[in-house]
Parts: C-alpha cells; structure tokens; sequence
C-alpha cells in the first residue's frame, strides 16, 4: 500500500515544483525516486520530526504543498503540536504521511504500534483522517492530496495488503459503493482489517445472514462521507487496528448519537494487553482480528 | 521618527500602556526586545502596508510570542495593524491576543507562544524562499529560556546545509526566565562558540545598542546568521530591569506613569 501511495504521487511530485516531500531519514527502496528525481524539493530532514512538521508548515507557508513522511508514531506523536499549532491551526497545505498503522510493524513491539493516532489526529482544528484499507484505496488518497489543499493525515498500512475493491472511486465516495447490501446489518471498518472484515462478512452473506460491509477511507469529518440514513439499520459494527479509545468506532459512534440512532452498536479494535509480539496476522488473529475471529464476533451478536 | 532609538521609545510606551491596561503578563520580555525590534523594522526588513502579502516581502516570525505587545506595538506605529487595535489586546473579543496570533494583511505571519515553534517555520520559510530564488530575508526571534526547547537544536542542528545567506536568528539573552535566572538553569554564555562551531555566521552583541544590532544584521556571510543579543528585562524601566517577578505583574497607575516619564526623559 506504501509503495502505491507512493508511486502514484510520483509524477505530480517530480513535475510540479511546488511540490515538496519531507522524511524523517525513511524511505529506503520507497522514496528513491523521488529522491532522486525531486532534487531540492526532497528533504531528509534527518531523525528530527518537530524540525520536519516545523519546516512543512514554514513551506507551506510560502505556498508549497508538503508531503511529511515517517513510519508508526513518529510524525504524529513526536511532533503533535507543531502540527496541532503551526499546521492546522495555520489551515497550511501539509499531508502527514505514516506508514504503518495498527500492527503492521507486530514483530518491532509496542513503540513501533499505530495504535492510538486516529484519537490524537481527529481532534485537530481544519484536518482530514484518511486510513486506506488496500492499494485501490491508497491510489485515491493519493489523487486526493494532489487535488486539495489543507491539512490531512493520511494512514497507511506497510505491504502486501490484499485488494479489497474492484473499482477505485474518489476517497469519499468508497462508503457509497457497499459490499453486499442487504437487511438491518452494517459493518464498517477503517484500514487494512477491511480485507478480513469483508472476507468474514462474505461468509455470513454465504450462509444467509442479511449484511452489508462498507469500508470507510475518509473517517473524519465522518459526518460529511456518510450520508446514508445510518439510522435504518437495527445493528452496526465497527472494525479497525487502533485502540477501542477515540478511533474509527468512536468517530462513527459521534456520528449515531448526533443522528439519534436507537440501535445496537459494537465496536472492535485492538486490545494490546494481550502483551503479544508477532507478525500482524499473528497479533490480529490472538486479538480475534482474523477472518474466523471477526465471524465469530459478529455472529455472537446476532 | 527620524531614527530607529526614536521608534523605539514610542514602542516602550505603547508596550507599557497596553500591558497596563489588560492587566497582562510579560512586560518584562517584551521591554527586552523592543530594540532590537525597532532596528528591524525600521531599518532591516522590507515590509510594509503596500507589500504585505507579496512574496517578495521579508518575514519576520516572533518565535518568543509571549512579547506580542512588543510586535504589535511595532507593527501598528509602522502603520501594518490599526493603532486602536492596541486597546484591544488580550481582552474579551480582543482583536490582538496575548500571545502573537496571525493576523491577515499585518506583517504577523505565524501565531506562535508555545515556545520553539518559530525556528523551524522560519527554516521552511527560508528554504522555500531560496528555492524559489528569492532573495527575501527571514528574521525569527527566540527567547533564551526558550532555547531549552529541543525543537530549537534540530533546526540548529540542520540549518547550516541549506546556506541560507538571508536566514537570521536572534535570541534576546535577557537571563531571565519563568522560574529562574536562566544561567542556573543552562548557560548560554558560550552559545556563540556553538552555534560557530555547528556552521552559524555567529555573533554576539549588546542587545540595546542599535549601531550593534544594524552591524551584525548586515555581517556579510554565506552562512544563515545566529545572534546572541546580551539585553535586559524590562530594560528602559530601571524599577523593571532584570527582575524577574516582571515577567509577570501589571504596573499599577503610579508605575505607569512613572515608567513612561523615564522613558520619554532619556
């Protein structure tokens, strides 16, 4: 998914030179054609992320639009007021890049988690919360951040993330093209769980249960994407690889409150007190985040 | 005005005079660097009404934001912010906040008060501006506690591959800080040696002296320039100077008259 993000930024990045990509010294065998190719414009900030949203903002400030770019945590959380105050606050033109989200990283342990960072990023004055869940999505938040200006995180998964759409739409309009419709089910999720949550629920459709998946790229403002009457459903579940606390689901569960809904609501995410160090599919599958997990959890609520 | 120490005294009491009247904090910083500010802007920086938003403007970013009074003060004699804007300063509805918050059309580019953000936009802002091949200049303006802030060191650290010849950094030295007096609690004494041997154009100057700051504002180097201006808080008001509880209180009637009859005296 990093590398199709990537690559289709590439030609508007080299091209226009406005365009500018900053990395917190990542990238190796990601960014090399842009490093090569963007002379001036690419920057490796070295390992300082306050300097790199620091330096976006002052660039942006002299009308660029900034890409920053590092991995898990580490261009959000290390410099979480420089983009709170000198990014969105400013309204500038910088798309915060992490790669890595939920437990992509598994086998590097907690430091190295994206865990908590659609909580801390969605609060901010002016941003947008992109989480693509496979390489069709990304290529839309790709075209995207090229297409708009203002502040935006975009959540990206690391590899091999296997395609869950057929069709590409623009970022927004992913929840309007749902995945088997039918009856008072929904199930929505965020990221690249989307493969398993829409593999778990084609299950359920194949065993007669009325269900509809819809994988939601744009989480916030959530309220501008979903227009459907969300209201007409009896049960909603939500799935993503970030805590219980702030994430996807509590931004859908703002969304229901506002909307009056009456129904059932559940929310799923990671629960990383199972103290587990693994590869993702191995972590997802102890946190009942696999195909069979996700099944299984729906079907209990039935 | 005829001279930047002129311009300067005019800042002071506009300073002393919307400070007294909120009832606000920071009197102490923003005395401290009126000097310094008044040489800029009245002899340094290409900015004014006409040319405010253009790019080819030179950009000032007040990194120490607590001394807005200061800035804004200096902004609206040079005719950027309107003077009665001056009545409203970190009031009800203020107009100006009490710390430096960007107002469009002004000269006030970046809202700042969190300490150690400036520096790194005004990286950004340099390196844009050269790529672009602009030959603008950007002045940012730290305040020595606020080199603790480690922000500060990543763009020190960083700055000096980019020569960038019209990038100038000044920390207003005053010692001291919120709590302390600032060398107890680091020295930034030999912060002219360090910044020298990091890459910096580097030098040190006495913080008040206006032939001082214009002659190392126009040092020639192709390196971005770092200077440590030795000043004094609440310098011009001697009941002020360098104590550090006016950082905090408000004069009362008495004090204010008093400070500015001191200050028009000189």
């Amino acid at each position: 998914m990093r590398n199709t993000f990537i690559k289709n930024l590439e030609n508007e990045l080299i091209r226009n030179e406005n365009n500018y990509f900053l990395t917190g010294d990542l990238g190796f065998g990601v960014l090399n054609t842009i490093k090569e190719k963007m002379g001036e414009r690419f920057i490796n900030v070295g390992v300082a992320e306050q300097l790199m949203a620091g330096m976006a903002a002052g660039l942006a400030h002299t009308g660029k639009k900034v890409f920053i770019y590092s991995i898990a945590n580490f261009p959000t959380f290390r410099c979480l007021e420089q983009i709170r105050n000198d990014i969105c606050y400013h309204n500038l033109d910088v798309k915060i890049v992490s790669v890595g989200a939920g437990v992509a990283y598994g086998t590097h342990g907690y430091t190295h988690y994206g865990a908590e960072d659609i909580a801390v990023m969605k609060p901010l004055r002016n941003i947008e919360v992109i989480c693509p869940a496979d390489p069709v999505e990304a290529m839309s938040a790709a075209s995207y951040c090229i297409e708009n200006a203002g502040p935006a995180y975009i959540r990206l998964g690391k590899n091999n993330e296997p395609v869950i759409h057929e069709n590409q739409q623009s970022i927004k309009d992913y929840v309007l093209k749902s995945h088997l419709t039918g009856g008072d089910i929904l199930v929505l999720s965020t990221g690249s769980i989307g493969f398993n949550v829409k593999s778990a629920v084609t299950e359920l459709y194949s065993e007669s249960v009325d269900i509809t998946f819809l994988s939601v790229p744009y989480v916030h403002p959530f309220g501008k994407v979903f227009h459907e009457n969300i209201c007409k459903y009896k049960k909603i579940f939500t799935f993503e690889e970030h805590s219980l606390s702030g994430g996807f689901g509590s931004t859908v569960l703002e969304e229901l409150s506002k909307q009056g809904f009456k129904g059932d609501f559940h929310n799923f995410g990671l629960d990383l007190d199972i103290n587990e160090v693994g590869s993702q599919s191995f972590m997802l599958e102890k946190m009942n985040l696999d195909i069979k997990g996700i099944k299984n959890t729906i079907k209990k609520y039935l | 005005m005829n001279n930047s120490v002129e311009f300067s005294k005019k800042i002071r009491v506009e300073v002393l005079k919307m400070i007294h009247n909120s009832g606000s904090s920071h009197v102490g910083s923003s005395l401290s660097c009126v000097d310094i500010l008044s040489v800029l802007y009245f002899d340094f920086l290409n900015i004014n009404k006409d040319i405010v938003n253009d790019p080819l403007r030179d950009y000032f970013i007040l990194s120490k934001g607590h001394a807005a009074a200061a800035i804004y003060s200096t902004l609206a004699l040079k005719g950027l912010i309107p003077l009665d804007y001056l009545q409203e300063y970190c009031c009800d509805s203020a107009k100006l906040p009490g710390h430096i918050t960007q107002i469009k059309n002004s000269g006030v580019e970046v809202s700042s008060g969190a300490l150690g953000h400036g520096l790194p936009i005004g990286l950004g802002i340099a390196i844009g501006n050269k790529n672009s091949k602009l030959n603008n200049k950007t002045v940012v303006l730290l305040s020595d506690g606020e080199c603790q802030e480690g922000s500060n060191w990543e763009a020190f650290l960083m700055a000096p591959r980019f020569k960038l010849k019209n990038l100038f950094v000044i920390v207003d030295y005053n010692k001291l800080q919120g709590y302390d007096r600032t060398d107890d609690l680091s020295s930034f004494s030999n912060m002219e040696k360090q910044m020298e041997l990091m890459g910096w154009n580097s030098i040190t100057i006495e913080g008040h002296n206006h032939s001082d700051i214009k002659r190392a504002l126009t040092s020639e180097s192709d390196k971005p320039t770092f200077i440590l201006a030795n000043t004094v808080k609440g310098k011009g008001v001697s009941f002020m100077e360098d104590k550090l509880e006016w950082h905090y209180k408000t004069t009362t009637p008495e004090q204010l008259n008093s400070a500015i009859e001191e200050i028009l005296k000189k």
